[in-house]
């Protein structure tokens, strides 16, 4: 066992009740996320046309640009809350030897989001100027998830950890490590292409109301959605072989519950893009949210790969504690009903406005 | 030191987490407080049909949602950054402690996000009802959050029963949990009065500025009245040893005290002026309101993380990240522990050795050449030896300091390092205790840590042998501040000559009989 690794510290259930909360919140996180940075890449893209639906179109997707970051945040700190409780010898180590990039995260997001806000409240009144602020916002958008794949590959590496030793001021990446940038590249071109899907669905919504603005909204988000989906079968294959061998083959075979995984994956994949490209928005969408699943479960399984040599998540100890559990579930379903309402009452106002 | 150390020597991991906590902590109360203004005057507004009001309340929902949604969200997450950053092992012990705790706020932070967003986009698209409702949905989900929070934060300080059971919800249900919140609900309430006088303050509409000041200052007089119990139940409800640092036990925490007493002087001063004389509430005074209600949480807020000390959660671990359990072991040799160190032995490398010392024993409180609590420059005055010594007794001497965890050597190493000197050569074994000590380094190694020589020679001056020998058994009754000194009888007698002499130097030296 590595030296370097600390001693974690016990936990109140057994484990598998907070990885399945992991995976579930994270993967809500992953979604938003993706309609996040997505589609504030096609609004930035349609402040360069100047027809009159494409600017109505932009109008619409920045107002929900906010909202996407506020969901975005809220979901990821519940993700940030299980990942510390299973691996948080691991993750507390590498985002301290990062930790002047990582703290950089907190600003760079304040930013990102009083930029947002910004453009939603006065897109009028900013004329031009809009362009160059999502142009900053997408920027900063980049970096946060670049920091992110960052920490979660460094954490997974306890033989880098030495680097320490010579550079204690917090300032250690990880961008030597191979797998870094397919990884990057296969979030980013998800986000990307999960923007055009946002802008399809989003542009649904006005079918009756604006027929015109949804046709364009499916065109152009279908044909981003679908090339760029296109494109991860390029990206996909070049992130498994960017993996060390043995993982590789686990992923090929060896291990039945990683290629199982992957296989579900891949057929999931092939009726999306079939759908995608005849510009099916609600199917794809449909098979998209399983699609997700299996990815973050696949990611999940290949942390425990990486990390095998040095620990697995039987050996935290637990010392059981399971009433807080049961009033967490309480609290979530009783605070579930009460946005269920909230939102109810919203879309029922929405819909007397019109 | 189970953890690597994020090594920022000029700034300190206390700054930084102050940075964001200060700011973080005024917004997430008012984000509290606020919710409640802004479902009182939307009902205050329907029911008197007061346009003006309502136009108001929208007006301030959008800032209210600009600056809690955007700025005071984003600053918590900031917060958890941080303290992760700079205190690993607490903030996983927390983490860990109270991982649902912390899902179930998560949940009414959701439900906050939510509520206030669908209040914001449906001012005039809803029923008034189900749109007042939303908004005290809002105000409970974030008293909620509130509740939760304060369990966590109220147990890093009160412990209680926790260190012998271990049950979540002794921990939870600590004995600062109800004087804290209490206090908390308060300042959240005087918070959102004091942001929502300052707003109205812009507005051109006279009459109107005057009912909101009217409001305002009935809201938020009544619970600083009741804020001064609450703060006074809540002291109470400290540790021993906490208790006695806020008695005067600390001289950072009595000033602190003073500054949040002053701000709560003016603060009541200036509500009591603008309800006399609504017509001149302006924005000068909002402002001077408001800056007085930081000065008085933020002095709250200090004395709470300075009261903690030395522990981080109260006796379970050290601010260093030190567990007490570990600390006996810990005493025979600190470096070959701790897994993170540079180097294992101190004779490998002393001045190497020093530095790690420092970076995971110090610095969670001490910066170097730094502007927050600089250590350099509190050890400039001393001596190798005489810091060496006072290390020893660290905990002993100041209360709010950890014991130094590590032996003989390690110690050594470390005032080495702070003084800039060498590092006794170890051909011998380094104590110091065998050797006779000279009074002036006695005086040195016990007296001048915290004052000057200066000090203590003026404060003294004119004082009788007797006088100075008493004091020195009731140092503590000579000033709050400073512990009793444990020396011997004998010793005390040479100090107390050495103390006398500070004041005669002319007859310390020898007459030279020397004539013009
Ligand atoms: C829990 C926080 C904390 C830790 C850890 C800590 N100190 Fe301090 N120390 C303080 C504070 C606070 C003061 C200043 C008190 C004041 O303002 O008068 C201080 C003051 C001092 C002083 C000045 C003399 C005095 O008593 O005021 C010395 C010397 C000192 N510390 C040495 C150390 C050394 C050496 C270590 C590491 C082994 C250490 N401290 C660790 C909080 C800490
Ligand atoms: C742990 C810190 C600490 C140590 C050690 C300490 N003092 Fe003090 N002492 C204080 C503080 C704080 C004050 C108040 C300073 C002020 O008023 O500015 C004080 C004040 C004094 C005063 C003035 C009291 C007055 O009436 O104003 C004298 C005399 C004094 N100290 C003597 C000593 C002597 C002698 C020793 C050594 C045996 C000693 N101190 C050790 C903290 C300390
Ligand atoms: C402060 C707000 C945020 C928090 C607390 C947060 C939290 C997290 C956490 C805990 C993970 C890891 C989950 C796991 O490994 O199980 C994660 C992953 C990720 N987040 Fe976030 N997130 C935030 C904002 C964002 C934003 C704004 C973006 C993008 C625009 C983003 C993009 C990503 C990406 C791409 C990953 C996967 C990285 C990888 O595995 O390589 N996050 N986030």
């Amino acid at each position: 066992m590595n030296p370097l690794i600390p001693l974690p510290d016990p936990i109140p259930v057994a484990w598998g009740y907070l990885l399945a909360l992991l995976l579930l919140v994270f993967s809500l996180h992953l979604l938003f996320m993706n309609c996040l940075l997505g589609t504030t890449a096609v609004t930035l893209y349609l402040q360069r046309r100047s027809d009159a639906v494409a600017n109505r179109l932009a109008t619409e997707l920045s107002r929900a640009l906010p909202l996407l970051m506020a969901f975005t945040v809220n979901l990821g700190i519940a993700a940030l809350l299980f990942l510390q409780v299973l691996y948080g010898q691991f993750f507390y180590t590498s985002s301290i030897l990062m930790g002047s990039y990582w703290l950089a995260i907190i600003p760079l997001l304040i930013l990102a989001y009083y930029a947002l806000y910004w453009v939603d409240l006065r897109y009028r009144r900013l004329g031009r100027q809009r362009w160059l602020l999502l142009a900053g916002v997408l920027a900063l958008l980049l970096a946060v998830p670049f920091l992110f794949s960052n920490n979660m590959t460094l954490m997974l590496h306890p033989q880098r950890w030495s680097g320490y030793f010579d550079q204690d001021n917090g300032t250690l990446l990880n961008l030597a490590d191979l797998t870094l940038w397919p990884r990057y590249a296969h979030f980013i071109a998800a986000a990307l292409a999960v923007g055009g899907l946002f802008t399809a669905t989003l542009g649904r919504c006005y079918r009756s109301r604006a027929p015109e603005l949804a046709a364009y909204a499916r065109n152009l988000g279908m044909t981003l959605f679908s090339r760029l989906t296109l494109l991860q079968l390029l990206i996909g294959p070049l992130f498994l072989f960017s993996l060390p061998q043995p993982l590789r083959w686990q992923i090929l075979g060896d291990s039945p519950l990683a290629t199982l995984l992957l296989t579900t994956a891949l057929a999931l994949l092939a009726a999306l893009l079939v759908n995608a490209f005849q510009q099916r928005v609600l199917t794809s969408l449909a098979l998209l949210v399983p699609l997700g699943c299996c990815m973050v479960a696949l990611r999940a399984w290949l942390r425990s790969a990486f990390l095998q040599p040095h620990f697995t998540l039987d050996q935290l100890q637990v010392v059981p504690q399971y009433s807080p559990l049961l009033v967490f579930v309480i609290v979530l379903l009783f605070g579930s009903a009460l946005i269920g309402w909230l939102l109810y009452q919203a879309t029922r106002a929405a819909r007397q406005d019109m | 030191m189970n953890y690597p150390v994020w090594y920022l020597p000029t700034i300190g991991g206390g700054t930084l987490i102050a940075l964001i906590a200060i700011g973080h902590v005024f917004v997430a109360h008012f984000a509290v407080g606020g919710g409640l203004l802004l479902a009182l005057s939307e009902q205050l507004a329907r029911g008197r049909n007061d346009a003006g009001l309502l136009a108001f309340n929208r007006r301030f929902a959008r800032f209210f949602v600009l600056l809690t949604l955007v700025y005071g969200s984003l600053t918590g997450v900031g917060i958890w950054f941080v303290i992760s950053l700079v205190q690993p092992g607490g903030t996983s012990l927390l983490i860990h402690q109270f991982v649902f705790a912390w899902a179930a706020e998560w949940v009414f932070f959701l439900v906050e996000i939510v509520a206030i967003s669908v209040y914001l986009y449906s001012f005039d698209r809803m029923a008034p009802a189900v749109h007042q409702a939303v908004a005290w949905i809002y105000f409970g989900a974030a008293w909620c959050s509130l509740f939760i929070i304060n369990g966590i934060i109220s147990f890093m300080l009160t412990s209680g029963s926790w260190t012998t059971d271990r049950s979540f919800w002794s921990a939870f249900f600590n004995p600062g949990f109800w004087p804290s919140l209490a206090f908390r609900t308060l300042i959240a309430i005087i918070l959102a009065g004091l942001f929502a006088l300052l707003f109205c303050s812009f507005s051109k509409d006279r009459s109107l500025r005057r009912r909101l000041v009217r409001y305002g200052c009935g809201m938020v007089l009544p619970a600083l009245l009741g804020a001064v119990p609450a703060a006074g139940w809540y002291l109470h409800s400290l540790p021993e040893p906490a208790r006695e640092l806020v008695g005067g036990g600390s001289p950072t925490i009595v000033r602190a005290l003073h500054w949040g007493g002053s701000g709560a002087i003016v603060l009541t001063l200036i509500l009591l002026f603008s309800l006399w004389q609504p017509a001149r509430h302006n924005r000068a005074l909002a402002g001077l309101a408001l800056a007085a209600a930081l000065v008085l949480m933020g002095s709250f807020e200090w004395i709470r993380e300075a009261a903690r000390r030395p522990f981080v959660v109260q006796q379970a671990m050290f601010c260093n990240g030190i567990a007490t359990a570990q600390l006996p072991q810990l005493q025979q040799g600190f470096l070959p522990a701790a897994r993170w160190s540079r180097v294992r032995q101190v004779a490998a490398d002393p001045l190497a050795a020093g530095r790690e010392l420092f970076k995971f024993q110090c610095y969670s409180c001490h910066t170097l050449d730094g502007i927050n609590n600089d250590l350099r420059q509190r050890t400039d005055a001393l001596s190798q030896e005489a810091l060496a010594g006072y290390i020893g007794g660290l905990h002993k001497a100041r209360y709010f300091m950890p014991p130094f965890a590590g032996n003989d050597g390690e110690r050594q190493a470390l005032a080495a390092f702070l003084t800039g000197g060498l590092f006794p050569a170890f051909e011998g074994p380094a104590d110091t205790q065998g050797k006779t000590l000279q009074d002036q380094f006695l005086f040195e190694q016990n007296c001048t840590l915290c004052h000057s020589t200066e000090l203590v020679r003026n404060r003294t001056a004119g004082w009788t042998k007797n006088r100075i020998r008493s004091a020195l058994d009731h140092l503590n009754r000579l000033h709050p501040a400073m512990p009793d000194y444990k020396g011997t009888p004998n010793e005390k007698d040479r100090l107390a000559d050495y103390i006398l002499r500070l004041n005669q130097p002319a007859a310390q030296q020898p007459a030279k009989g020397v004539t013009p």
